[in-house]
């Protein structure tokens, strides 16, 4: 059960933001993002920091809390690809990898019109993210 | 490493194919309008070359999310590039050539699909007709925070025996994230 999708790039801008709650939506949510790419800033840091040999990729993927499971996977061009999902849900890095592959380079980057660095306002790329995500259920 | 070029070779069987002649018709239509319209040829090669760019932006993206790379050094970029980049995109592989200093190498490419059908004029000796290409690099080396110069050094489209891209890394820039102090 995935609760919220967000796409940041490496300098904090965020540039997809989806939510599948179906809760009212927040008055301000450029708060939340940025306290979410801070607090992700910091943890790939602290990770990189922690580790006993140097590691160029960052091996930071999920942390687990009570009330939902966080999974991000970065890829080496900067883009984060951050997922709120359900606490008992499974290592999702395969199902971020499909995203990235599949749906974000077909919906968005190949189309010409697409500024990179800018919001995405694909509605195709929003649809067709939004079935993939409901299939997710474990 | 070995298993790197079965795996890009995996990736183009797998890739979508568009024919060959409609590519280098396209291509070429597209070179000899921007001569027509343009003043020089020194500008249809920066127009080229910013094209290239454009798209170079958006490859990058394509390129990591099916190819499985990981360069510690300069000469696993250059390998990347030849032997998974081109291959995927080009359906070509091409040599490299390191330079002295590490900060630069050469791709060396004996055939390309691009200029198979095409003869150079006389008088167009500015004109690099593969521009687009080096546009395509820089721009997918600036996604990875590498500035870089590339440009074509030898071209078999001017009785060269190949065509020779030179990649010169000129600096590595890392965009701070500042975080907000107030928030």
């Amino acid at each position: 059960m995935v609760y919220e999708f967000y796409i940041f790039n490496n300098v904090g801008n965020c540039l997809f933001y989806l939510n599948l709650r179906g809760t009212t939506p927040e008055k301000n949510p450029q708060d939340k993002q940025k306290l979410i790419f801070g607090m992700m800033h910091t943890m790939k840091s602290m990770c990189r920091k922690f580790s006993p040999q140097p590691i160029s990729v960052s091996p930071f993927t999920s942390y687990v809390t009570d009330a939902y499971k966080l999974h991000i996977l970065e890829t080496s061009s900067g883009l984060n690809f951050v997922m709120f999902t359900h606490p008992d849900m499974m290592d999702q890095t395969h199902s971020l990898k499909w995203i990235y592959s599949t749906i974000y380079c077909t919906f968005v980057i190949r189309n010409p019109f697409y500024e990179p660095k800018k919001p995405i306002t694909s509605v195709v790329f929003k649809q067709k993210l939004e079935e993939y995500l409901l299939t997710l259920a474990r | 490493m070995a298993r790197q070029p079965r795996q890009a070779e995996t990736v183009w069987n797998q890739s979508e194919k568009v024919n060959a002649e409609l590519f280098a018709f396209t291509y070429g239509a597209l070179v000899v309008k921007l001569i027509k319209e343009l003043e020089s040829l020194t500008k249809v090669n920066e127009t080229l070359e910013q094209m290239g760019y454009n798209i170079g932006v958006r490859l990058i993206d394509d390129f990591l999310s099916k190819n499985d790379v990981n360069c510690e050094e300069l000469k696993d970029t250059a390998d990347a590039i030849a032997k998974h980049g081109f291959k995927v995109y080009l359906g070509i592989t091409c040599d490299v050539v390191m330079g002295d200093d590490q900060k630069e190498f050469s791709l060396i490419m004996t055939d390309n699909p691009m200029t198979e059908y095409v003869e150079m004029r006389e008088g167009y000796g500015e004109l690099c007709y593969c521009n687009i290409i080096c546009g395509v690099i820089r721009g997918a080396l600036q996604m990875l925070k590498y500035e870089s110069k590339v440009s074509i050094v030898r071209d078999t489209l001017k009785n060269d025996d190949c065509t020779e891209i030179k990649v010169t890394i000129l600096s590595r820039k890392v965009d701070e994230y500042e975080p907000d102090e107030g928030a």
